[in-house]
């Protein structure tokens, strides 16, 4: 089998179920993947080729018997190196945890072990999934799999390089401002923030208690519908986990679009802030794609980005420092100089800054759900520019504010980042598809009828001439 | 133990010290933006939007004293 590499996830299990393909086989195809070209993009921390063959004789083993299998038996899969695998490191990318090894599986790890999942490594992560990329850390930054002088996006840098460089078809990402849309913008892929409270963050290094999402990248929506599907669910042991049960996340795939509501957030890349002109070229012709394809579009109003942004950071920022005081006042020549950067305003909030932030959150996302009571999904930007070069600091720290991911980790809503295209320079470009609350499956929706419509998904980088080193 | 005397920049003293000045006004003026940039307008009855309530104990299986 050619180009086992670019297997969707779920295509992979059903031919591994029908014995067509060899979970070690494919496992063995995209280690050597891995080995030939990582090199140049530095997307794992940790790799354990033995364990993970291993893993994947296993699940062989288990196709042979003729065992039950899950729906991603033999698929290799990756987690952001602030995920916890039993017996597996870590760091967060960070000195402050170099040494720190995991007693126990996340139950995000367990579940995807549990469906039949192969974990191939840990990957590489903005410092705390908050300070990067940064050249002072004991391993170098994740780059950009569509040319390896960019940046992949943040923080969960190192999951978006590996699905788009073909490393796996499936990896984790952490979201508490953005960060699995973002990379997923700069890498051509998609990416599900959830509803909060949808996926267990219990076993991940924490940066906000009250915004982080736990959420998967993958290079199709289908796949990252089964993803979510795997890893949602309800945890006892999480405070912030929801009891609301979990659908098929798929359920809606292959519907279209015709009749639904679509409200279009302008004001955020029109007024708030001015996108470039490629990404809003490129985010105009999505909406009419969906204007095409029968769905009803209306332009809505919501509050201004900053008045968001304020909102996130505050909160973001405090409940950082509360877990980074210690560290920071006995450690603090251990961080990376990007990440104390922007930890240290937190030190700095005052108690009524904090409490003012969530209420004023509550009241964000109240108003912004009643949208929902005569839409059926929101479209808006995602990054206001493509990727930036990795090396311009200047450039890195103009962009990272440049973007409309922050209100809806304000207001728990699922928010999909889905490609739209690609600049002139051949950089991915992407918007975002927004729902209502535990209605992932209506974003899944939307995002496949595009996805269908448009092909932008198929397109994968030459890594000989993206990734050379 | 962080000392909570306020530094000039508004960070605590121990941490302005553990950092240096010049990181510590950074991150000062930074904060005050970002605080005046807040939306205050909060009726006085409204919560906070904080993950522990009280479907969070009965969710943990964890005492309400905690």
């Amino acid at each position: 089998m050619s180009e086992m590499h670019w297997l969707e996830a779920g295509e992979a299990a059903r031919l591994i179920a029908a014995k067509k393909l060899s979970p070690v086989e494919l496992t063995q195809a995209l280690l050597a993947r891995i080995e030939k070209y990582d090199v140049g993009l530095n997307a794992f921390l940790t790799l354990r080729p033995e364990q993970s063959l291993a893993d994947a004789k296993a699940a062989e083993d288990a196709v042979m018997r003729g065992d039950d299998l899950g729906p991603l038996h033999g698929v290799p899969f990756a987690l952001k190196d602030i995920i916890d695998a039993e017996g597996w490191p870590t760091t967060a990318h960070s000195r402050l945890l170099a040494d720190n090894v995991a007693s126990a599986d996340a139950p995000v790890t367990a579940k995807l072990r549990a469906a039949g999942g192969i974990l191939m490594g840990k990957l590489s992560t903005h410092e705390f999934a908050l300070g990067g990329p940064s050249f002072d850390l004991p391993w170098p930054p994740a780059r950009n799999a569509w040319g390896r002088d960019y940046s992949p996006g943040g923080s969960s840098s190192g999951s978006g390089a590996a699905v788009a460089a073909g490393f796996v078809p499936i990896a984790l990402g952490s979201d508490t401002g953005g960060s699995v849309r973002n990379p997923a913008s700069m890498n051509g892929l998609l990416g599900m923030k959830a509803t909060y409270g949808r996926v267990s963050r219990r076993g991940v290094v924490p940066l906000s208690f009250s915004l982080d999402h736990v959420g998967p990248l993958t290079r199709t929506t289908a796949d990252n519908a089964l993803a979510l599907s795997v890893i949602a669910g309800h945890d006892p042991q999480d405070p912030g986990s929801a009891e609301e049960l979990v659908s098929d996340m798929g359920g809606q795939l292959g519907r279209g679009v015709k009749g639904l509501k679509i409200g279009v957030i302008r004001h955020f890349y029109t007024k708030d802030l001015i996108a470039g002109p490629e990404t809003t070229a490129a985010l105009e012709a999505a909406i009419k794609v969906l204007e095409d394809l029968g769905a009803e579009i209306r332009e809505i109003e919501t509050r201004p980005l900053a008045q968001y942004a304020a909102c996130n950071r505050v909160i973001l920022l405090s409940e950082a420092c509360a877990i980074h005081e210690k560290w920071i006042t006995e450690r603090a020549e251990d961080y990376g100089a990007l990440l104390l950067g922007r930890l240290l305003p937190g030190m700095a909030y005052s108690g009524v800054d904090y409490v003012q932030a969530t209420r004023t959150r509550a009241r964000y996302a109240a108003e912004f759900n009643e949208n929902f009571n005569s839409l059926d999904a929101v479209v808006t930007v995602n990054n206001m520019e493509p990727a930036f070069l990795i090396e311009d600091f200047e450039a890195g720290e103009k962009h990272y504010p440049r973007q409309a991911r922050t209100p809806f980790n304000v207001t728990g809503n699922p928010a999909v980042a889905v490609p739209t295209g690609f600049s002139s320079s051949g950089l991915p470009l992407s918007m975002q598809i927004v729902t209502g609350q535990f209605d992932e499956a209506m974003g899944y929706r939307v995002a496949a009828a595009y996805e269908a419509a448009t092909g932008w998904t198929s397109k994968h980088p030459d890594l000989d001439v993206t990734a050379a080193v | 133990m962080v000392d909570r005397g306020n530094d000039p920049s508004g960070l605590p003293e121990a941490v302005a010290k553990a950092v240096g000045q010049e990181r510590a006004k950074k991150a000062g003026d930074a904060a005050r933006l970002a605080a005046s940039r807040l939306d205050r307008d909060n009726h006085w009855s409204q919560e906070p939007a904080h993950v522990y309530r009280a479907t969070s104990w009965k969710a943990s299986g964890k005492g309400g004293d905690q």
